[in-house]
């Protein structure tokens, strides 16, 4: 344990550098290295209170927190929307106790912390992609527990899911499926990948850059390395599909975007990350 | 020429029928106690005592040497009071409890008790078990009636929907569960129809092992009466091992072929079914005949 007066001496605040103190952010850290060791496996840690509610993105920023450095530039979106509010405190306190930058454009960013969406610019190999994780592990809610939800993981055996994916068909007809579509991470490990929407499942199959997820009320990281083969599950004469809004977004006229309708002007729909919205219409400089 | 070929074939046929079918399942040695136990507590406990709790330490003996053998097609009735150790023989059987000592081979599967299997492969591969509650006989009542029955094949890795879709309807549909009702939550169902989705879950990839425990138990007459006949029709054609548990006489001589009767978790006394109920010689067996409405 270091004193506040030898913190103040070590970073010349009484902050400790980024938030966390230096155990607190190796413990993570060496949580994120086994996880990247483990692709989609959940690996447990410490989970620390933060000054935001667990459920409100506590996880992701324990990762970003770990990981970030004073050179790296900070871009956090909610629902793609770097204007939020959670979104906008959680970039300031990165940005401020670790002494960063911050931006809200996506190719600017060196780490991007992410609710719900894989920013609609496709990242590249130097970025870092941190995903807020709600519920880790998809066999959890129909196993009943924890721990026969992780002995089902150990035994491979992913009826559970399964199940949930015949319910679907059978009740909904299938092609509908809500957000956090659970995935098969290189054939073998079931991984719950945060509620991203159907959009963004395919999305994460072969990415050139690692992606990071925590989950905060749960304890949890996970990760998936740079090339990881992620599938969607889904029956083999049952194809993954993806709803589509059959609407040019109102901003940019994008019709490959992932756009939502909005609450403001019901009728009209828009793309989800305002940053590739924005970029569309933004002057080409 | 043809004439002889043909007697020859019914008669070897009628040879084989005769043959006890090789046994499927093979039960020895089965002991369950509950408590801590002693070494006096299998003299203390037993049809001699008329108790199967220990005097000494307070532990029940539920199964005491328990060992039988159940043919493949052949069903097995167990008959016994309440307490006898009948229902502690079905869940030993279904991996709900583990017994002291005892095996349960198997063909094709080996000892059911063994550790590298697991309890899910159990439920979902080897026994299956139709009970009055749907939850112990592991069906999720928030999972629609379809997905119940599913889960089996796609816990053997079934990936097809179509296909899966297609053997589930025709399973429900053969035991009168109609089509509208296919994909409602199983929670809606009344207690017979919830027995129809479990059949429907055991026949639709018909496992070795099929335990049943009190059919008709919970079920108003009429509607036993209907739910006998289905049994009757399910057991007949399945081709596993079969073993039902029931205090109801009338409905083991209905539907077993064979019987053994438990009293204070020993085996009192087997055979025929005709000939134990016509010619009962336990006592308690023969207390048990006696005392039926």
């Amino acid at each position: 344990m270091m004193s506040v007066t030898e913190l103040t001496k070590l970073h010349g605040s009484p902050e400790p550098y980024a938030y966390l103190d230096e155990v607190s952010k190796r413990e993570v850290r060496r949580a994120i290295l086994k996880a990247l060791a483990l692709p989609g496996h959940q690996i447990p840690f410490s989970s620390r209170e933060m000054p935001i509610a667990r459920g409100w993105g506590s996880g992701a920023l324990q990762v970003t927190l770990s990981v970030v450095g004073p050179d790296d530039i900070v871009k956090v979106i909610d629902q793609g929307d770097d204007a939020s509010l959670n979104a906008q405190a959680m970039r300031s306190l990165i940005a401020t106790t670790a002494e960063c930058e911050q931006t809200t454009r996506t190719v600017e960013a060196t780490i991007v912390q992410s609710r719900h969406r894989i920013p609609e610019i496709p990242l590249r190999s130097d970025q870092l992609l941190v995903l807020q994780v709600p519920q880790p592990d998809p066999l959890r809610r129909l196993a009943g527990n924890a721990a026969t939800a992780a002995a089902l993981h150990a035994e491979g055996d992913h009826t559970l899911a399964w199940l949930e994916r015949y319910e679907d068909e059978v009740r909904r007809g299938g092609g509908a499926t809500g957000a956090g579509h659970p995935v098969m991470v290189n054939g073998a490990v079931l991984m719950g990948p945060s509620p991203i929407p159907p959009y963004d499942i395919p999305r994460l199959d072969d990415l050139p850059h690692p992606v990071l997820f925590g989950a905060g009320r749960l304890a949890r990281v996970m990760a998936l390395p740079p090339h990881s083969h992620v599938r969607p599950l889904s029956f083999d004469d049952r194809p993954f599909l993806i709803p589509d809004a059959g609407v040019a977004c109102a901003g940019c006229n994008s019709m490959t975007s992932h756009r939502i309708e909005s609450t403001v002007r019901p009728g009209t729909w828009w793309c989800s990350d305002t940053d590739y919205c924005f970029s569309n219409t933004r002057p080409k400089s | 020429m043809f004439e002889t070929a043909e007697r020859l074939t019914t008669r070897d046929g009628a040879l084989d029928s005769l043959a006890p079918p090789p046994p499927a399942l093979v039960v020895e040695n089965l002991t369950k106690r509950f408590g801590g136990g002693c070494p006096r507590c299998f003299q203390l406990t037993g049809p001699e005592t008329s108790t199967s709790r220990c005097g000494e330490c307070g532990s029940v003996v539920a199964l005491h040497e328990v060992a039988l053998e159940v043919g493949s097609g052949e069903v097995l009735g167990v008959a016994g009071e309440s307490g006898s150790g009948k229902t502690s023989l079905l869940r030993c059987l279904h991996r709900d409890l583990v017994p002291e000592t005892g095996r349960a081979l198997v063909t094709g599967v080996g000892d059911l008790f063994d550790d590298s299997l697991s309890d899910r492969r159990v439920h979902t591969e080897v026994a299956v078990l139709v009970h009055q509650s749907s939850a112990a006989a592991g069906l999720s009542p928030s999972l629609s009636a379809e997905t119940n029955v599913a889960e089996r094949l796609l816990a053997t890795g079934s990936r097809s929907f179509g296909e899966m879709h297609l053997r589930v309807g025709e399973a429900l549909s053969g035991l009168e569960v109609d089509r509208d009702r296919h994909a409602n939550v199983l929670a809606t169902f009344s207690g017979g129809m919830q027995q129809r989705v479990q059949l429907a879950r055991a026949l639709v990839q018909p496992p070795p092992v099929l335990l049943l425990d009190e059919p008709t138990t919970g079920l108003d007459p009429s509607v036993q009466a209907a739910s006998l006949g289905l049994l009757q029709e399910v057991v007949d054609d399945f081709g596993g091992a079969t073993i039902i548990v029931s205090h109801d006489l009338r409905v083991l001589r209905l539907l077993c072929p064979r019987i053994t009767v438990l009293r204070f978790g020993r085996i009192v006394e087997s055979g025929l079914t005709d000939q134990v109920l016509e010619d009962p010689h336990h006592p308690y067996t023969q207390l048990l005949v006696s005392s039926q409405l």
